[in-house]
Parts: structure tokens; sequence; C-alpha cells
């Protein structure tokens, strides 16, 4: 019976036995030592690094404006191009949003000449952005002189807006509030003009072929801050 | 990172299931192992196959964002639940039983099947993560099978010492390094009461109680004891000129580990081995270190203790499959490795290509050589050790088929658990029920 119990042949060996106990009496020193720094020494931080820690996430916003003047024939379909370089926000955060103001006015000055047909559309080309989001306002028109405002949300997520979250730690949520590859490139915008004419267009001298366009670009750049809430 | 890190797991998953299916398929027909070592053979094979199916899991895990992640994580964990039974299995067992009769073995792995039942049990009654799974268990059952062994026959008188005994060992130190090697190198972060280790969290939040997070970090301790003996003892003997493989293997983990040390201490760096780390560093480490024990090691480690130490039979027959299975298993981690190196330092792609394409030449030319050398120069464990340690137990080989169509099955019902567990948000539930207790947003 004895010689199916390992236990005993271990036990005989006085040799092995002195090395395995010296061993496991190692392992319980050690494993004391873990104890104490386990509970003990560490065990408040312990406890609580399961509780959430919450944070305020408020953004600094600075904007940039760019101009940008076009006559557009009648019938013609215009890009209008805003480049925006690597370097071009690196003191901030990221780029947030991108504003486009289309505006133009009946400058033929004809009488009784109506205003013009504008549409505008800007497309997801090679620009990195949150081209997705539902708030993204990419194409429009006008026949009545109205400004024709277009907006695309360049940073994931981002609204203006001070939010509250939960979880992590300061660094994580700096770090996902910082990056400058969003934006980066050249943004295209397509302008149609269809010239509406006027009452007195049989007049061979009267013609209203084209029209003036000036677009602004909005670029709101932003720095975030990120406060835990005690 | 997360990229690397999942293209990794991977990488992991066709070696470990590549190595476990294939070798497999050869001890199979290798009718002439000893019991303890046909049962070995065939619980290391699944052992791998498991691992492999779990790489990928908790590979796609990371890579879903939507609620199947449930699937995911159930799976994977069912497949370290497989893991935990065959270590703790093979440590019974082999290289010595410490299972010495027929009753005994019968008794041993009925509990450990019926534990692996109450485990799963336990998780689909909505009470993963508990202290009742023993977290931890498998470091300590292997610590004290396999370092018991290890150190009975590595220190043994020398009047009686022999290959064979030192191949004991051996064998039971390169089983220790395969488990518990990832956790060697965080020995610093141990004695140095760093927070890396100390508030290392596996499940993540208060998904675990401290008293588990305790009993896991207990575990890793042990382990790391457990290296240190190891290297102890290692160090002791090559001063004596009977150095050996363990050595060579064993120091790189531990040096690891001290420049790990200055990595991971970078402020507010919180690390686990499978979800990475939220500092870029610290995942470029993690990966190069954890991750590649994980998938890269502990299959080149099984690999070489099958070949090694004859649990294969190779003959005209199965060589060329043997050869097959090794050629896969060096040309797929070599160019894992280069391509690792590739993600982290830009290299030139044709420079890369041209890398790639000189040392899978290397390592097949290698691989000829010490495939040879490993089949025609086995290691025995048997001979000139008393008769007493290696004692008759009847296994047939209709229970061993048996063996293979459980764990068969295992792996088939872990599917179908899994796919419950995500039908039913269980894993979800239990989260926000375990953050809502601790006074935390989910």
């Amino acid at each position: 019976m004895s010689d199916d119990n390992i236990l005993f042949d271990l036990r005989s060996d006085k040799r092995a036995l002195k090395h395995i106990s010296i061993f496991f009496s190692v392992l319980i020193v050690v494993l004391l030592y873990h104890a104490t720094v386990f509970f003990v020494i560490m065990g408040d931080d312990i406890s609580v690094k399961d509780l959430e820690k919450s944070f305020i996430i408020s953004f600094q916003e600075v904007e940039n404006e760019d101009i940008d003047t076009r006559s557009i024939d009648d019938g013609d379909r215009e890009v209008i191009e805003l480049e925006i370089l690597e370097n071009s926000f690196s003191e901030y955060d990221g780029f947030g949003v991108l504003f486009v103001d289309i505006e133009y006015g009946e400058t033929s000055g004809q009488f009784a000449d109506p205003c013009d047909s504008v549409s505008a559309d800007i497309s997801p080309s090679g620009v990195k952005a949150d081209w997705e989001n539902e708030n993204n306002v990419l194409a429009g028109t006008s026949s009545s002189c109205e400004i024709i405002s277009l907006v695309v949300y360049v940073f994931p997520e981002y609204n203006s807006s001070t939010q509250n979250v939960s979880g992590e730690n300061k660094e994580y949520w700096e770090s996902l509030w910082e990056n400058s590859s969003y934006g980066v490139g050249t943004f295209h915008l397509e302008v149609e003009v269809n010239v509406n004419q006027p009452p007195t267009a049989g007049i061979p001298t009267i013609q209203d072929d084209d029209e003036e366009i000036i677009v602004s670009w909005r670029s709101v750049y932003f720095t975030s801050n990120i406060e835990e809430i005690e | 990172m997360a990229g690397d890190s999942s293209n990794l797991l991977y990488i992991g998953a066709i070696l470990s299931v590549a190595l476990g299916a294939m070798s497999l398929r050869i001890i199979r027909k290798n009718k002439d192992l000893e019991w303890n070592e046909a049962l070995a053979a065939r619980i290391i094979c699944w052992m791998f196959i498991g691992k492999g199916i779990q790489n990928a899991a908790v590979a796609n895990m990371q890579d879903t964002s939507v609620d199947m992640w449930q699937f995911y994580a159930q799976l994977s964990s069912g497949l370290d639940n497989l893991f935990t039974g065959t270590i703790i299995a093979l440590a019974l067992i082999y290289p010595v039983p410490l299972l010495r009769s027929e009753k005994q073995v019968k008794i041993g792995f009925t509990m450990l099947f019926g534990f692996l039942v109450y485990v799963i049990l336990l998780e689909v009654s909505g009470n993963p993560y508990t202290v009742f799974e023993l977290p931890g268990i498998v470091y300590w059952m292997a610590m004290i099978c396999w370092s018991t062994m290890y150190l009975k026959f590595r220190l043994i008188d020398p009047g009686n010492s022999n290959d064979s005994t030192d191949n004991i060992a051996i064998v039971s130190g390169l089983f220790l390094t395969l488990l518990m090697g990832h956790i060697w190198m965080w020995w610093p972060g141990m004695v140095l009461q760093s927070n890396y280790f100390y508030f290392f969290d596996l499940a993540g939040g208060p998904m675990t109680s401290m008293t588990w997070d305790y009993m896991w970090n207990a575990s890793y301790t042990i382990c790391i004891v457990t290296g240190f003996m190891l290297l102890g003892v290692e160090i002791f003997q090559y001063s004596k000129g009977n150095g050996s493989i363990l050595l060579y293997l064993i120091i790189p983990y531990f040096i690891l580990g001290a420049i790990g040390y200055i990595v991971y201490s970078a402020p507010e760096t919180t690390v686990s081995h499978t979800r990475g780390t939220n500092d870029t560093l610290a995942s470029i480490w993690n990966l190069l270190t954890s991750q590649l024990h994980f998938t890269v090691m502990r299959p080149l480690i099984a690999m070489f203790v099958l070949l090694k130490f004859g649990l294969f039979n190779i003959n005209e027959e199965t060589k060329p499959m043997a050869k097959i299975m090794t050629i896969i298993l060096i040309v797929v981690a070599t160019s894992a490795i280069l391509e690792l190196i590739q993600s982290i330092v830009p290299i030139n792609q044709m420079i890369s290509a041209a890398l790639l394409g000189i040392i899978i030449a290397l390592g097949i030319g290698w691989e000829e050589r010490s495939f040879d050398s490993l089949a025609s120069n086995k290691s025995n464990v048997r001979v000139g050790v008393g008769k007493r340690w290696f004692p008759n137990v009847s296994i047939s080989q209709k229970t061993l088929e048996r063996l293979d169509l459980v764990c068969f099955i295992y792996i088939l019902v872990i599917f179908l658990i899994s796919f419950i567990v995500w039908q039913t948000d269980m894993l979800v539930t239990v989260m926000l029920e375990r953050y809502a207790e601790a006074g935390g947003v989910g």
C-alpha cells in the first residue's frame, strides 16, 4: 500500500525532504510579505482602485477664418479648396468643427433681377474627420440670396459642450482628446450657380450670366481641460 | 497597439492549434508509450487546441465593440478552464506520476473533471469571477507537483544522479516555465511593491472582489518564488559543472523583468496581460514580453518536450507530418517576431521582406539539423530511476480515445454555453450589478 503513496517516498528521502521544506518555508515567508503589502502597506490604495473616478472635460475654442471670393459662371460647378497643414493647429489639442458659409447676393444690377440658385456641397474626401456624424450639414441650396451654412464635425464626438465622464484616469482622457490627425488635408467644396434671368432679359444689352460667391471657412480648434471631480 | 496585440494572438492561435491537432494525429498512432506518457501527450495536444481557440477568441474580443464580446469572453473563460484542467492533470502524471494506481488516477481525474463542471455551473448561474472558482489554483497545483519533483530529482544525492533524474527535473522545469514564464517577468514589481504588480486586475474594475484579486495576486507570488528557486538551483548546478538548457531559458525572463520594471513603473501605467496597457511604451513592452511568451514560447516549449522526451514515435510514416509541424511552428514564429519588430521599428518593407526570407531560410536550415538531432537523440526519464517512481497502471486504448472525445465534447459545450451567455446578456448584467455595488458607473 505504501508503494501507492508518493508521499511515503518523499518523506523517506531525508535529502529531498530538506530541500522541499526549505523551499516551502521561503514560500510561506514571501507569501506573508505579499499579504502584508497587499492588505496593510498598499491596502488602502488597492481597496479604492476600483472605485470609478469622475472627470469634467471642458474645451477652450479658438476660431480661424479664411475667406475666398469667386465669380462663377451660369451652369458652372467649381471646386473651392481649403488646405489644412499638419502644423497649422499644433498648439491646440485638436480640430473640432469646420463651419462653411456660402454668401452671395444678386449683383447683376438689373431691375427686378431675382436671386440666382446656388447649391453647395462638401464631400467626404481625403481628410480624416467625423464624416458620419449625424449633425453634419454637408450640402445646401439657396434661391433667395440667403447664406448657405454647412458644418463638418471633424474631431469624433466633439460638440463644444462640457462633458461629464466616469472611469479610467486623467491621462487616459487627455490622450483621448488630443489628436492632431483629424482635419489635416484638403477640404473640397463644390459650388454650382444657376442664374435666374431678370424679366428684362429679352433686351440684348441686359444679361445676367454669372454670380459672385463669398465662401468663409471657420475652423474651430480646441484645447481640452480635464479636471477630476473629488 | 491593440491591432498588433490581436494580430499576435491570431498567430498564437495558428501555432497552438497547428501544434495540438497535428501532434494529436501523430500521437494517436503511437501505441508504444507508457500509460502516463500516452495520457500526457494527449493532454498536451488538447491543452494547445484549447489555447489556440482561446487566443483567437481573445483577439476577436479585442476587435469587437458590439455585445458579441460576451460570446468571446465566455469562450475564452471556458477554454481557460480547460487549460487549468489539463495543466493540473499533466502535473499529476508527468514526468513522474504522482497518481500511482488505477484507483488514484480514476479518483484524481474524476475530481478534476468535477471541478471543471463546478466552475462552468458557477459561471452559467451568473457567478463568474468569484472566489469560489479558487482563482490561481492552476499555479498552486503546478507549483506543488512540479517543484517537488524538480527539487527531488535535480538535487538528488550525487550517487543516484544520472541523465534520467536530470531529465525529470528539466521536464518539470520546462512545464513550470511554460506556465509561469510571463509572471517571472514581474518579479521586481512584487519585491519592490509596485502598483503594476499589486494593482493587477485580470477581469478589470469591480468585476472581481478584493479577495479574488488577492488570491490571484498571491498565486503570481508563488510563481515568482518558484522561478527564483529554479534560477537558484540551476545556477548552483551550473557552478558544479552540471548546467542545463533550463538556465539559459530562465535567465532572459528575469533580465526582461528587471528592464520591464522601468517601463511599467512609469506614472499611471496600468497593466493587464490580456488587455494590454494604457501607455504606448508599456503596450509595446507587454507585446514583446508577456504576449510573446503566451503565443510563441508556450507552443515552442511544448513542441520541444514532445519531440525531445519521446512522446512522439517518429518513424517513416509519421516523420513527414512531424517535420511539417516543426517547420510551420518555426516559420510562423520567426515571421511573427520580425513582423512585430517591424510594427514597432519602422524598417523599409523591401529590407524586412529580404530579412524575413533570410531568417526563414536559416530557420528551416536550423530545423533540418535540430529536428534530426531531437528525433534521433531522445532523452529518457525512466532509465536508471527506481521502478517505484513509475508504477504500472493499466490504461486501455479505449480510455485514451474516450479522453479525446471528452475534450472534444467539452469544447463544443463551451461554444454552446458562450452562445447562450451572449444571447442572454449574462455578462453585461453581472457587470452592471457589480459596478453598481461598487458605487461606480459602468
